[in-house]
């Protein structure tokens, strides 16, 4: 048995538990009969464990330098170091595709795991998916799944022989081997899409069944653990660039950023929107329509990036995989999208909405999102309308993004604040003074940081910061108040219990708070970035930015599957501007033998808590090591926009985290109430 | 929008279509497309040597049939996949079109090894430096130059060949495909 | 609805259509090659725009003290002088395709951005000097 024969049967076999299953599920919707049902829920674990087989063959077969297999030879070679081996399925189309539809095997089957088959008896309360939907979101699940293994069993076969096997291979593209979060970005990225898969197909369920309301509370957990993981992997993939990419950025608008930003914004929207549903009934048609689209944009951004249809730097290869991925988005918006329309009559909205309310501003902020989406959308497909109307050839850059997300990004923290402050319902003239302090505080920032002269757009995004931490500080100081009052406790025990209690409140704080964190990182590193290039010879040194560099050394060390260049550079403040600066730097310029004489840069960077420095090797001496030209980039609190990542990412781990009372019957309970 | 709906999916599959369609906008425009192809005379691989001398120079070349120029080295791995697809079409059209290999920047014990591998039977030249690659102003390995009877480039291919793309090379270049 | 509601409405569509289609037309930068710029003169001369060519043989002069980079380029009918500053990417060399992004000068095209095209997949694994001759060559200087 060899890895290649292996993994193509494990391919073919999950390609055929997911057909079963898909007809199974047809077969129970279509005769009501529960035990069609019962068999689809046990196919998922069959498909799950076909789909880990063939996974773990592609892992077998490079271990093992399987150069017969195509994707072996050609993205991996007997240099590369165990890790960046263990990594390499992710590291091109066809493993990533494999990585994708084994994730998708490993949701299925969690949710096959809440299919209630005991029965058609009655509309039950518990948890679990009915049979009445059960079919349809098992099938939807299924039916992704065929498409994946589909994909790679006819077009895209990771374990495709090579007829006459080389002795050694390429390597994965070094520009994914340069940085360990090349391990874990893709991996939490998929983990997001697929994650918004589940949603997507229960929406799919609600809609057929006509059970508009439930499938909110069911998905909750799946929506946020895909919103999370989401978030986390572009902060990851923001990092990976700063670090990798050698220009001292961290986002640069390109179509593959885009791609996984669509998606994001989407299922922000969908977040929000869903809170309303919960709460009130309302925003149901809003619901299905984003969470069709943003399980869409998650085939569109794999779409954009694989098929080459708008210029990338990131761009894989064409072939038939991008027009298949074409008509799976296509597919995705008409079935979710048709159906809605189908069934848009029937799903009525309880109630109307006041824009001066909870669910007012929810609304408005989940239009914002959507809006946002829209926005790149247009962006990043304008160029190709452009040379479809004109034949002209373009490109948007990035001031583009950022003059338009400047204002949105504004106009979503105020409603950020000032949302939760906000009563259901309708808001009285009790919020008064909540929105004065608001408002002072957001007037009290910007002025601060006007004083300290910085720029208006800086100093509203540290006024912005003031104002959520004071919407924070006003809800919890409320809570805190009436429930100590309620219960004849101390004030520091009823934050606490309530800390513990309502996790969701809580956890969203923390969540809102990272990103009010991070506008301001974002706004400090845009607007103050500084740099400059320059050649110094051997002990030269240069003053520039508040520091004093000086060039000590340049040599060459073999690292095996790479050639490592460095510049040996000594750098200390000479004035304020340099703060923290001190210190030795190394900054390398990896020679890949696949990649000839194009060194690939890996920067050597301090972070500090207000400036970074970002240094470049650029070029050097090959013929006497005798010279370098560094480029030396300085920008303030990117520090702060990977703190501010972390912390929402806890905040969204805090929502998550497994409750020690059963919560979910209380608040569920609550909701419908 | 319950009634448009369908026609944004529409004009977006459309878009999308098109934009697939349309050749490589990456893809800069060869300069030589339309021009004499440079010529040149390089010492030939050693199993063509009894066949076509000692040399193959291209200004004897044209004028019978069209030529089809194709840099490939050993070390490439796309180039494993072309090799068998070119044998194939030089077996079947030999009369009509000539074939040439153009090995760059590669070994020479490692090029014959890589012929024998696959039966090539249609010259190639050895070029290690890759002198002639700059002068046709190559991306890389493999890339592909059809030259016609007048000795004008006509077009160019980068990267591997496909066999549809093979197929269509030839009809642009007036032989019958079936 | 109430009119109020309706203008409300109105006012933030077109101050939303606005700042995305207005900036999109702003922000376009079109693509030329040396000859399209030629038969364009009055887009291509006066915005920012991406020309796309051969870097031509004998042309390149970079200083790497002052990090000035000149050189030509070229579709093989019409060419441009190029001004650009910073290190030459790796890839960057005579007769060898190259997008620039920047505006004209009197006459010179400054580059504020110099991206060499090529197609990774299948570039050679030895190109000019090889890793193992930049090692030589600084380990024999020491």
């Amino acid at each position: 048995m060899t890895p290649g024969l292996l993994g193509g049967i494990a391919l073919l076999a999950t390609l055929v538990f997911s057909l079963v299953g898909l007809v199974l599920a047809g077969l129970a919707l279509w005769a009501q009969d529960r035990r069609y049902l019962e068999a689809a829920r046990r196919v998922a674990p069959m498909a799950l464990l076909a789909a880990l087989t063939s996974f773990g063959a592609l892992e077998w077969a490079l271990l093992t330098h399987d150069f017969s297999v195509r994707y072996v030879a050609l993205h991996h070679s007997v240099k590369d170091p165990l890790w960046v081996t263990l990594v390499t399925p992710w590291a091109a189309l066809e493993g990533s595709i494999l990585l994708w539809g084994t994730l998708q095997t490993l949701y299925t089957w969690l949710v096959s795991r809440r299919v209630d088959a005991g029965g058609f008896k009655s509309a039950s309360t518990t948890p679990l998916l009915d049979p009445w939907r059960a079919p349809v979101a098992l099938g939807v699940l299924f039916a992704i799944q065929v498409f994946f293994f589909a994909v790679m069993v006819f077009v895209a076969h990771p374990f495709d022989a090579l007829p006459n096997p080389p002795a050694d291979g390429r390597g994965p593209n070094p520009l994914l081997q340069n940085h360990w979060m090349m391990a874990v970005h893709p991996v939490l990225m998929y983990l997001g899409f697929v994650g918004l898969s589940v949603p997507f197909a229960y929406a799919l369920s609600a809609m057929v069944a006509r059970r508009f309301q439930s499938w909110i509370f069911e998905t909750r957990w799946w929506t946020l653990v895909a919103w999370g993981f989401l978030s986390t992997a572009i902060f990851a993939g923001a990092w990976w660039s700063y670090e990798i990419l050698g220009w001292g950025g961290y986002w640069a608008w390109d179509p593959v950023e885009n791609a996984s930003f669509i998606p994001w914004l989407l299922a922000t929207a969908f977040l929000h929107t869903t809170q309303v549903q919960e709460r009130r009934g309302m925003f149901k048609p809003w619901n299905f329509a984003y969470i069709t689209l943003a399980f869409a944009a998650t085939v569109f951004g794999t779409f954009l990036t694989r098929s080459g249809v708008i210029q990338s730097v990131h761009a894989f290869a064409d072939g038939p995989v991008g027009a298949l991925f074409l008509v799976f988005l296509l597919g995705v918006l008409v079935v979710g999208l048709g159906l809605l329309s189908k069934v848009s009559g029937e799903v009525r909205d309880a109630g109307e909405v006041r824009w001066k309310s909870r669910e007012g501003a929810l609304l408005a902020g989940s239009l914002l999102f959507g809006t946002m989406a829209f926005v790149v959308v247009i962006g990043t497909l304008w160029p190709l309308v452009v040379e479809a109307l004109s034949a002209a050839k373009v490109s948007i850059g990035a001031p583009f993004f950022n003059q338009v997300s400047a204002p949105m990004g504004v106009a979503a923290l105020l409603l950020m604040g000032i949302g939760p402050v906000l009563p259901w319902r309708n808001a009285g003239p009790q919020i008064r003074r909540n929105l004065l302090l608001l408002g002072s505080a957001l007037l009290v920032g910007t002025a601060l940081g006007l004083l300290l002269r910085l720029t208006l757009g800086v100093s509203l995004s540290l006024g912005l910061l003031a104002y959520n931490l004071c919407a924070v500080g006003v809800m919890i100081d409320q809570g805190v108040k009436e429930r100590s009052r309620a219960l004849g406790i101390s004030r520091w025990k009823a934050f606490l219990e309530l800390a513990s209690s309502s996790r969701r409140r809580f956890g969203s704080h923390i969540v809102h708070v990272g990103f009010a964190l991070a506008a301001v990182a974002i706004a400090f590193s845009q607007t103050y970035r500084f740099e400059e290039a320059k050649t110094l010879n051997l002990g030269q040194s240069w003053q520039t930015a508040g520091v004093e560099l000086r060039l000590r050394n340049v040599g060459v060390e073999d690292q095996g599957n790479r050639q490592s260049v460095y510049a040996l550079v000594e750098m200390r403040a000479v004035d304020r501007r340099g703060l923290w600066a001190d210190g030795t730097y190394t900054t390398r310029l990896n020679f890949y033998p696949q990649m000839g004489n194009q060194g690939l840069a890996a920067p050597d960077l301090k972070y500090t808590l207000y400036n970074d420095y970002y240094l470049i090797l650029q070029a050097f001496d090959t013929e006497r090591g005798q010279w370098a030209t560094l480029k030396l980039v300085v920008t303030p609190l990117v520090l702060w926009l990977w703190i501010a990542g972390g912390i929402i990412a806890l905040g969204t781990l805090y929502i998550l985290w497994p409750s020690p009372q059963p919560q979910r019957e209380r608040t569920a309970g609550g909701a419908t109430a | 929008m319950r009634r448009f709906w369908p026609l944004l999916i529409l004009a977006l599959g459309g878009l999308f279509w098109w934009g697939l369609q349309r050749p490589d906008p990456n893809a800069l425009p060869s300069v030589l497309v339309g021009k004499a192809a440079p010529g040149f005379t390089l010492p030939l691989l050693k199993p063509y040597r009894a066949e076509w001398g000692e040399r193959l120079e291209l200004s004897q070349q044209v004028g019978s049939r069209p030529i089809l120029v194709n840099f490939w080295a050993s070390w490439c791995l796309p180039c494993r996949d072309e090799a068998p697809l070119l044998e194939r079409y030089w077996r079947h059209y030999r009369d009509r079109l000539l074939i040439v290999g153009i090995n760059v920047q590669d070994s020479e014990a490692k090029a014959l090894e890589f012929i024998q591998e696959y039966g090539l039977s249609f010259p190639s030249v050895f070029d290690p430096k890759g002198t002639l690659a700059v002068d046709y102003g190559t991306y890389g390995v493999p890339e592909t130059f059809v030259i016609d009877t007048q000795g004008k480039v006509l077009l160019r291919h980068a990267g591997p060949v496909s066999e549809a793309a093979l197929r269509d090379m030839l009809r642009k270049v007036g032989l019958e495909v079936l | 609805m109430k009119p109020k509601h309706i203008i409300g409405i109105v006012v933030v569509v077109g101050a939303l259509a606005y700042l995305i289609f207005g900036g999109l037309g702003r922000n376009l930068v079109y693509f030329y090659t040396p000859s399209e710029c030629l038969q364009n003169q009055a887009t291509c001369q006066s915005r920012q725009v991406r020309l796309g060519g051969l870097v031509k043989a004998g042309t390149v002069n970079y200083d790497k003290d002052t990090l000035d980079l000149r050189f030509v380029v070229t579709d093989g009918v019409s060419e441009f002088p190029v001004q650009a500053k910073g290190t030459p990417p790796a890839l960057f060399g005579e007769n060898r395709g190259v997008v620039v992004e920047g505006r004209f000068q009197e006459g010179t095209f400054v580059s504020t951005n110099l991206l060499v095209k090529h197609s990774e997949g299948y570039q050679a694994p030895k190109e000019g000097y090889t890793p193992e001759q930049i090692r030589k060559l600084i380990e024999e200087a020491k």
